[in-house]
């Protein structure tokens, strides 16, 4: 089943596209959305809520219309805004148990929960103590408790780390892990910081300018590539002239030559392109500074065509940038 | 049991729990909205401030209330009338407006300005459901103000009178009257209140916009009505949500006074008299004011979630 999946989603403000015609389908498990500011990710969220109207193309979360069932949706997903959202004169045991109740938990219940969520972000020993004297780390630590008061099926973490310091940021990320990944709940993570996801997640979607560039799971994109990087001290041309002669796929730039190697033959045919190389290289006479082979980069993330893998989802046509939803 | 045995983490992982109890819906958000809101009211749960502010303006509102409980005991005169219960309202207009303006723009204002608007609207309830929840709590807030001081004041002259059996025979009818006058009046100063605090957004201008809304309108109507030598002039009570409100409470008290050549000029009482409308237009003006305040409120909260 999938957690959430748009077709065309579409959002218009005036002349301006928050976003612009997305198709994807969210599978369970820890989903980062990665995307610049202002690519839509926020956007994205609020509609997934039902908290704001789609321009065109519609939404799913949970099997429920995001336009028509956001109240029913909204009952079973928990939200981590970006922004400040706490009332600093009230203690994070009184406003999580307020929001609990909210989303419908009744009393007794409400305060059980409250203390269960508040020990489980660490916030147990504070619990009582107004807002205000929190600390950044602390109040994100009650936004992500209140998000959690009512035991959502779902939850949306809209840029959790925003606005920590480094161990902040590890400690949160800690926290979204051991929620997603040792109590199963489903998540998707916004972040504008590939490392972040990369830490914490199992899938990655990426937009841009309010539309998909691509989606997989997150070790298709940190894994090693197939390609290899040759740098040598000189006569970069010659030797990728060489490995061409030997129906190898190498370009020279400056004094690396990226040379391409088959991604389904795997390991045991990089073994013959290893061999390949040195023997050019050596044929040739040149110091060859280094061999190794190339993590995907960001770059790769954002470049749905070549070497990134194939979207998760049925989706190819709007990851190349087909305009949907218009 | 040694160190090493237990992982650490692992003793803070038990904190949490799936819920599989019962969820409840949308009414009992609502309502749990609502008590919050009128607890934030009266400053309870928060710190000395509000509390302070909140029970001072309730203090404030009573006193009429003992004024007239004590005069009565005191004055030799036989149902001594210091106050009566339609005029309760003008007696304290400030202290409702100061009312509306502080708790308003606290109860709607700080959730716009801290922006746990948005964690509201993220819970399974709907927008009107946020903004009926805030205005029956200002209402509730109101009540306190009016009706229980009228209705203290009520049960004072009663206990008080030489003869209650008499007292009650003539002056039964004023129970309804207040109640019904009173929970319109509640109703209807919330609904504006709070439109006006959720546009307004900053406090000291949702302040300054309410006290402009029933202070200010009614100088210029009064000066308007005064002045203006024309059969419309008149009509521009209906522009004073202030005036609106006593022409209502004249109408169900039956008190408003007889029209004469000299009304034109004088107190608002007289110049709800020189208007001449039937009473029920107050009410209709009422219930358009309201209208026009939730739709307000509601286009400013559709706005909210952008």
């Amino acid at each position: 089943m999938a957690l959430i999946r748009t077709e065309g989603l579409a959002k218009r403000y005036g002349a301006v596209a928050a976003l612009d015609g997305l198709t994807l389908e969210v599978e369970p498990g820890v989903v980062g959305l990665i995307g610049a500011n202002g690519s839509g990710k926020s956007t994205l969220i609020k509609l997934l809520l039902g908290l704001i109207d789609a321009s065109d193309g519609r939404a799913d979360v949970l099997d429920l219309d995001a336009a028509r069932d956001g109240r029913a949706i909204r009952e079973r997903v928990g939200y981590m805004p970006e922004h400040d959202c706490l009332p600093p004169d009230s203690s994070a045991t009184n406003f999580v148990n307020h929001m609990a109740r909210m989303s419908g938990i009744p009393r007794t219940e409400a305060r059980e929960r409250t203390s269960e969520v508040l020990r489980h972000v660490g916030l147990f020993e504070e619990r009582y103590r107004h807002i205000q004297g929190y600390s950044t780390g602390m109040r994100q630590r009650v936004k992500l408790a209140q998000a959690l008061a009512h035991d959502p099926r779902l939850l949306f973490l809209d840029e959790p780390t925003n606005g920590l310091d480094p161990a902040g940021r590890e400690e949160m990320l800690d926290l979204v892990a051991r929620t997603g990944h040792a109590f199963g709940i489903p998540i998707l993570m916004s972040s504008h910081l590939l490392s972040e996801i990369e830490r914490v997640c199992d899938h990655v979607v990426v937009i841009d300018e309010g539309r998909l560039v691509n989606a997989g799971r997150i070790e298709d994109f940190t894994n090693l590539t197939s390609v290899l990087s040759v740098e040598v001290e000189w006569d970069a041309e010659r030797v990728a002239g060489a490995l061409a002669a030997r129906g190898l796929d190498a370009r020279a730039e400056g004094r690396v030559i990226e040379v391409r190697a088959d991604a389904a033959a795997g390991a045991r045919a990089d073994d013959g392109v290893h061999a390949a190389i040195v023997e050019a290289v050596a044929d040739l006479d040149v110091p060859l500074v280094r061999l190794e082979r190339r993590r995907h980069t960001l770059e790769d993330l954002f470049q749905p065509d070549g070497e990134a893998p194939a979207p998760v989802a049925g989706s190819s046509s709007a990851g190349g940038g087909d305009r949907g939803g218009a | 049991m040694t160190a090493e045995a237990t992982p650490r983490g692992e003793i803070y992982d038990l904190g949490y729990q799936r819920y599989t109890g019962r969820r409840r819906g949308r009414g009992y958000a609502w309502w749990s909205l609502y008590a919050l809101s009128v607890r934030n009211a009266f400053g309870l749960g928060r710190g000395a401030l509000p509390k302070v502010l909140a029970f001072s303006l309730v203090l404030l509102a009573f006193i009429p209330a003992i004024v007239q409980l004590v005069l009565a005991a005191v004055v030799p005169i036989e149902e001594f009338e210091f106050v009566a219960p339609h005029e309760y309202y003008g007696f304290i207009q400030i202290i409702i407006v100061l009312f509306v303006a502080a708790i308003g723009s606290d109860l709607v204002g700080n959730d716009q300005r801290t922006q746990t608007l948005s964690l509201y609207f993220s819970r399974p309830i709907e927008r009107y459901d946020y903004v009926t929840a805030k205005i029956a709590a200002l209402a509730t807030g109101l009540l306190s103000i009016t009706v229980l001081p009228q209705a203290i004041m009520f049960a004072g002259n009663w206990l008080g009178a030489a003869d209650a059996g008499t007292w009650i025979e003539d002056n039964a009818d004023d129970a309804p009257r207040i109640l019904a006058s009173g929970l319109l009046i509640c109703g209807f100063l919330a609904a504006v209140g709070i439109a006006i605090a959720a546009v307004a957004e900053r406090r000291s201008f949702a302040i300054i916009s309410v006290l402009a809304a029933f202070l200010v309108t009614v100088l210029v109507v009064s000066i308007v009505v005064s002045t203006v030598d024309s059969e419309w002039g008149r009509y521009a009570v209906f522009a004073s949500p202030f005036h609106v409100m006593v022409g209502l409470t004249l109408w169900i008290f039956e008190a408003t006074p007889a029209l004469t050549s000299l009304s034109q000029g004088g107190d608002v009482d007289e110049q709800i008299a020189y208007a001449n409308v039937h009473g029920s237009a107050y009410l209709v003006a009422m219930a358009a004011y309201s209208a026009v305040a939730v739709g307000a409120t509601m286009r400013r909260y559709q706005r909210a979630a952008r």
